[in-house]
């Protein structure tokens, strides 16, 4: 790894970064569009988490010191998931790139969410943990079997640097039932994680169908703008990692300064794509009952066992 | 130099028993408080002499010794290998620290009570070193003897005595098992039983292996042996729960380890048995986390998790005998998980159990939906508690995710030929990954309902402050629990070459070859800890821009019910698993039939529809057999005549 290398997989992980509320705020523009709406403009979550970082916090008498922990925590590995995510480039700069690393860092953040909803006592914080819990069980375990598909399909163990690239190597003998099987699961996994609807509705507060809003109730100020920043970043990694993992086509594997300049665009055409995707479900379907969720997710769990095990029977 | 050897060794195990021994002479002879202290001192000063095994092996010393004394059923040898030593030494540092807990805690104790600690102390070391199988299983029976006069704690018999015939069955079976091997292997010492598979025929051999995995499996709680955890760890003390919950799960799962891999041998005839009890493992591990989720009592919560990290130890340790015959390298992988689990699990059960205990003591709580809101009462026991709260979980960077990690890992390292193993390799991911998530739901529900919101009874409210010094062997375990995790390959090489003298693997090529990122955990967690602390200091406090306030409850003033409740969080997940919960709403009626309630009960169904059964069908028998008993002293003349002449007509006859 030569320092330009490693100055490349840093640039990615901040870019990243940088461009999750962009992400957040296209997403929304979008769906205002369908809806025959003006819309905010696409940089207005960038205002609005500045507006968030210069507010004052108000902290509950019943919380406890994880309360200000927990944003902290929450943005910690949002940050580390970003340092491991191929984006424009195949190989990450973090130096744990694991797959398996990747998915218990999925669930520090969910743990550290669960616990935040649950500190000072609110009913709606509760409530929301607890579907949390309830969804975790099923998302995780899907999450993790369709990432290791992957790993086993590509032969490239757990070193996420090595997945596209070996897949990209395969060509079009990549496309394979357990790519297609574990790229579905992923699909539906991406949108349970980032409580999209169908599945919970991001954009509501205080009605009794919400997740991950009520855990957020709480916090406001800084507190708040991490824990909006990092659900942000949870869903620009994750359209990363469809888009760079599942279909890997275009991601630059080399250096080459051509390489690169078509992977940002391949990126930003996928990324968009997937975008366009979530705004039109947003707009044209409706969130689901809480316990009718446990089938959805169930299906996406089952379609990620039958990836793999389509892997040594097929 | 072999006499200073021999010197040296009897020197070492003087130091061990000779502490204990007198620590029980004392306090079998005397009761007040003050020896009771110089008793448990004594069993602190032998837990010392046992952490320096592993010292004392790697320095060369040959750590054996034959009791001079004849036997009609054998000798007393004990000797210690590398991977016992290894053992040995963690258990005792964890069993020390378990008996500072107990002095420091004074609510178990007593002359009697920390007599027997010595004594179960020297049980499991002498089961651990043993080097007969007549030692074996004097000292595995001692150690559930002791663990079962330990357990004594006011009315609960039904709990002792169920935890004592489930041992004991589990005890049968390992007599069973080791009396029939030592009688085909001609000799009882176990470290000249290598690889009797052969000698033994495969089917036997497979059999002897079900029976000895069975046998400890009641000790672990593998399904349907794990009727006693529950109601025992909730009624027990404390203290003796943590040393059943981890040293004596060491102690287990080290002889299972030497059992099968070195005294039996894998063959790849017993791949089926291996099969039927990775699907048993699984069912266990997968039982263990949905009941640890509906629990009232946080020791119960600990219980089902005992049970769940259990089954996950016994899984990895089945999946091995599949994989030595196909990769040896992988197995040996596996078995390092397996056993580093096992250590990991000892740590941050025993952390969680004294934290339980220390919750309980201060505010004479015993059930989870009273409790809430510790943390602004007891910060600093709610720290430690979340040290052990993320290691239970396997969140990053602790011991506890390592563990999974190597599991999950030598799972998937799982290249096998025939296609049929390969499926099951899925599953044992999917049975990992789902009891994974639901135990780190339960454990958050364990923790947030202890430790967050606000105090539900007036105990939580105002708690007696800790007694001074229980904090300390917690806050021992809790950085262990993080050192462990950022340490890990440390204690991975330690067990490395133990394992490789048991199961004969060679040594290379060695478990790193393949193993992906044997740095990562370190580097994971110097990078949380660095990238954590960076925004702490880049958004440390100010305080003017903070302000305090009631939780936010639409206008209204929320009083202590006005939060959710523990039974309400996990009542989704008992929702989307109903099938196996089954029916769980009962409609009680008051004593004056004038009002009924609907309450929610988990009962185990286990007990209900396995265990009630059986007794009752053996109660009718005896029932039946009781009746020859008449007590008339002639009526046992006319049987013992009756026997008499019937046996001697058989062995005429015959």
């Amino acid at each position: 790894m030569n320092y330009a290398e490693l100055a490349l997989m840093l640039f990615q992980a901040a870019a990243l970064i940088l461009i999750s509320p962009l992400v957040a705020g296209i997403i929304r523009k979008l769906k205002a569009m369908m809806q025959n709406r003006v819309g905010a403009s696409i940089f207005q979550p960038y205002r609005d988490l500045m507006k968030l970082f210069r507010k004052e916090t108000v902290v509950s008498e019943n919380a406890s010191f994880l309360f200000r922990a927990i944003p902290l925590v929450c943005i910690t590995s949002m940050v580390l998931l970003a340092a491991m995510t191929p984006f424009i480039y195949s190989g990450v700069a973090a130096p744990y790139a694991d797959v398996i690393a990747m998915v218990y860092i999925f669930t520090m953040f969910r743990f550290a969410m669960v616990l935040g909803g649950l500190e000072g006592g609110s009913a709606f914080g509760g409530m929301g943990s607890s579907r949390e819990a309830m969804m975790s069980v099923l998302i995780e375990p899907a999450l993790l079997i369709s990432i290791m598909t992957l790993s086993a399909m590509t032969g490239a163990g757990f070193d996420i640097s090595e997945i596209s690239s070996s897949i990209i190597g395969a060509g079009a003998a990549a496309i394979s039932p357990a790519l297609l099987l574990a790229g579905t699961s992923f699909l539906i996994t991406m949108v349970a994680e980032n409580t999209r609807v169908p599945f919970d509705n991001p954009d509501t507060h205080l009605e009794l169908t919400m997740v991950h809003e009520g855990m957020l109730l709480e916090y406001s100020g800084k507190g708040l703008a991490f824990m909006e920043l990092a659900s942000m970043l949870r869903l620009t990694i994750f359209m990363a990692l469809l888009g760079t993992l599942f279909f890997p086509w275009g991601t630059a594997v080399t250096m080459a300064p051509s390489a690169l300049a078509l992977s940002v665009v391949a990126i930003a055409i996928k990324m968009l794509v997937i975008a366009f995707g979530i705004a039109l479900l947003e707009s044209t379907i409706a969130k689901m009952r809480v316990f009718r969720m446990p089938n959805m997710l169930t299906a996406s769990f089952a379609l990620s066992l039958m990836a793999m095990i389509s892997l040594y029977v097929l | 130099m072999q006499l200073q050897d021999g010197a040296l060794a009897a020197l070492f195990f003087v130091a061990v028993f000779l502490p204990a021994v007198s620590g029980i002479t004392l306090g079998m002879l005397f009761r007040s408080n003050r020896v009771a202290n110089v008793v448990a001192s004594l069993c602190i000063v032998s837990c010392m002499a046992g952490a320096s095994t592993y010292f004392l092996w790697s320095a060369g010393v040959d750590l054996s010794y034959t009791l001079p004394l004849p036997s009609a059923a054998g000798q007393y040898i004990l000797s210690i290998d590398q991977l016992s030593a290894a053992m040995i030494s963690f258990s005792s540092v964890i069993f020390m620290l378990i008996v500072v807990h107990v002095v420091k805690s004074t609510s178990d104790s007593g002359c009697k009570y920390s007599a027997l600690l010595n004594a179960l102390f020297l049980a499991c070391f002498s089961c651990m070193a043993a080097d007969t199988a007549l030692v074996l299983l004097m000292s595995w029976e001692m150690v559930t003897l002791v663990t079962f006069l330990l357990s004594r704690n006011g009315d609960n018999e039904r709990a002792r005595w169920l935890f004592f015939v489930i041992a004991h069955i589990g005890g049968l079976i390992l007599i069973c098992a080791f009396v029939y091997i030592s009688s085909v292997a001609g000799t009882q010492v176990l470290s000249q039983w290598r690889n009797l598979g052969p000698t033994l025929g495969d089917l036997t051999s497979t059999a002897l292996v079900l029976m000895i995995i069975l046998g400890f499996g009641s000790k672990l709680g593998l399904i349907p042996f794990h009727a006693w955890m529950p109601d025992l760890y909730a009624s027990a003390p404390i203290h003796t729960t943590a040393l059943l919950s981890t040293v004596c799960s060491n102690v287990a799962i080290l002889v299972l380890v030497k059992s099968i891999f070195s005294y039996i041998g894998v063959s790849p005839s017993m791949s089926w048995a291996a099969f039927a009890v990775i699907a048993l493992a699984a069912a266990t591990a997968l039982w263990g986390a949905m009941e640890s989720l509906v629990q009232k009592e946080p020791k119960k919560i600990l219980a089902y998790s005992s049970m769940e990290n259990m089954a996950l130890v016994v899984l990895c340790l089945s999946l091995g005998m599949v994989y030595i015959g196909e990769s040896p390298v992988l197995a040996k992988l596996i078995l390092i998980a397996a056993v580093l689990h096992t250590m990991n699990h000892a740590v941050f059960k025993s952390l969680m159990l004294m934290t339980i205990d220390t919750v309980e003591d201060c505010t004479g709580e015993t059930n989870i939906g009273k409790m809430g809101g510790l943390s602004k009462t007891l910060p600093i026991l709610s720290m430690v508690a979340i040290v052990g709260v993320i290691s239970m979980a396997a969140i990053p960077p602790t011991n506890g995710f390592v563990s999974e990690w190597l599991m999950i890992q030598s799972i998937m390292g799982a290249d096998l030929e025939s296609t049929g193993m390969s499926i099951l390799m899925p599953l044992a991911l999917a049975a990992v990954g789902i009891c994974g998530m639901m135990m780190a739901a339960s454990y958050a529900r364990l923790y947030a309902f202890v430790f967050l919101g606000r105090p539900r009874s007036e105990g939580m409210k105002k708690p007696r402050p800790m007694k001074k010094g229980t904090i300390l062997p917690m806050a021992v375990l809790a950085l262990l629990c993080l050192g462990m995790g950022f340490f890990a390959t440390v204690f991975m090489d330690v067990l490395t070459s133990g394992i490789e003298a048991v199961t004969g693997i060679p040594s290379d090529p060695g478990y790193r070859s393949v193993m992906s990122g044997e740095m990562l955990p370190l580097l994971l967690g110097i990078t949380i800890t660095v990238v954590l602390a960076l925004l702490m200091w880049i958004f440390r406090k100010e305080k003017r821009k903070e302000r305090k306030t009631r939780t936010w409850g639409c206008g209204e003033r929320l009083d202590s019910n006005m939060q959710y409740s523990s039974i309400g969080f996990s009542q989704p997940l008992v929702k989307v698993f109903h099938p196996f919960y089954g029916d769980t709403s009962v409609v009680k009626e008051s004593e004056n039939k004038e009002n009924k309630t609907l309450v929610m009960e988990f009962s185990e169904p286990f007990v209900k529809y396995l265990y009630k059964p059986v007794s009752a069908i053996v109660s009718i028998l005896s029932e039946r057999m009781g009746k020859i008993q008449t007590g008339n002293i002639q009526t046992y003349f006319g049987y013992m005549l009756v026997t008499l002449v019937v046996a001697l007509l058989a062995v005429r006859l015959l």
